[in-house]
């Protein structure tokens, strides 16, 4: 399969390859739209503005590895499985980076509209967040805590009652 | 005091509160690994709502009391309905039996499922208290569009 040139918003050009590409729906349509089918030096990139060169390699990696994969299940939010689901190896492993990356990561799923990967690297974040007192988070993701003294007690109060059935 | 934060409407000056220095968690944790050599300098807080909420969608609705804690934003979003729509599910911890104790509770719960449709809320104990009805009458005029008045709860309540 061809590959096809994408510019980056860090001004640069990647080139994956075509099938890769479709995963992301954003790229599908544009490719089906542009009917674009094979690479040619002069034909133009298609310009992405909001991924980095670094977080396309890593989705067009993740597609790459995940492309028979059965296509996810309608987006319900209503349906969705509240019981954590362990991630699969490859994704654990291919998930460890620093966590600016995976935002990063997670964004760009997001515009490509990889829902796969976005789903997956959504739950690999709550996993970090799952189980771990409020100063541990904070600690863990860098987050400064703006609540005055009284806004935290109060805070806590209004949340100690919950348990879950 | 903090107000209530109604379900759905968030601030519109929600904005990172942290710095925004890369930090990355701590190596032991087997998970997201140390490099702290990055170069970019992306935070939690940057990610738009919807994606925040997107990874809150696979927290418990423990988690989501706990995350609450964590900072104003998080709060905001915790307290998002969409996390909310199987507030049936909850229930009253020990802790908070006396009236004294349940009536922030009966607020908060309050908050939550004004504007969720209250899909569970038979299975609600929650729901018969006076404190939350007039919570209810108050927030939303509309509570027979919810459907709320099909359930055995909102029979108990008229």
């Amino acid at each position: 399969m061809p590959g096809i040139k994408l510019l980056t918003v860090d001004n640069e050009i990647v080139e994956v390859d075509a099938d890769t590409a479709k995963q992301s729906l954003l790229l599908r349509s544009m490719l089906h739209d542009l009917g674009v089918t094979e690479i040619d030096d002069d034909e133009e990139a298609i310009s992405l503005p909001h991924v980095t060169a670094a977080a396309l390699r890593k989705a067009m990696a993740w597609c790459a590895h995940h492309k028979d994969d059965p296509p996810p299940p309608e987006d319900d939010e209503n349906a969705r499985d509240l019981q954590p689901q362990q991630l699969s190896s490859w994704d654990a492993e291919f998930l460890r980076m620093d966590q600016s990356a995976l935002f990063e990561l997670i964004q760009a799923a997001n515009y490509l509209d990889i829902r796969g990967l976005l789903d997956t690297a959504c739950k690999a974040v709550a996993d970090a967040i799952r189980g771990r007192s409020p100063e541990e988070i904070r600690k863990a993701f860098n987050i400064r805590c703006d609540f005055t003294p009284q806004e935290e007690e109060q805070v806590r109060r209004e949340t100690e009652w919950c348990e879950e059935k | 005091m903090l107000a209530p934060v109604s379900g759905g409407q968030r601030r519109s000056s929600l904005r990172p509160s942290g710095s925004r220095r890369n930090l990355a968690l701590a190596a032991n944790n087997g998970f997201l690994a140390e490099d702290s050599s990055a170069m970019s300098n992306f935070n939690f807080n940057d990610l738009p709502s919807k994606l925040a909420l997107r990874v809150f969608s696979y927290l418990s609705h423990k988690d989501l009391c706990l995350i609450c804690q964590v900072c104003s934003r998080w709060r905001e979003l915790a307290y998002d309905t969409r996390l909310w729509k199987n507030v049936g599910r909850l229930r009253l911890s020990t802790a908070a039996s006396s009236r004294e104790q349940r009536e922030p509770v009966h607020r908060a719960i309050g908050c939550r499922c004004i504007s969720t449709g209250l899909r569970d809320a038979s299975s609600c104990e929650l729901i018969i208290v006076p404190v939350l009805e007039e919570h209810l009458a108050r927030q939303c005029a509309a509570l027979h569009d919810a459907g709320l008045q099909q359930s055995d709860a909102a029979a108990r309540l008229h």
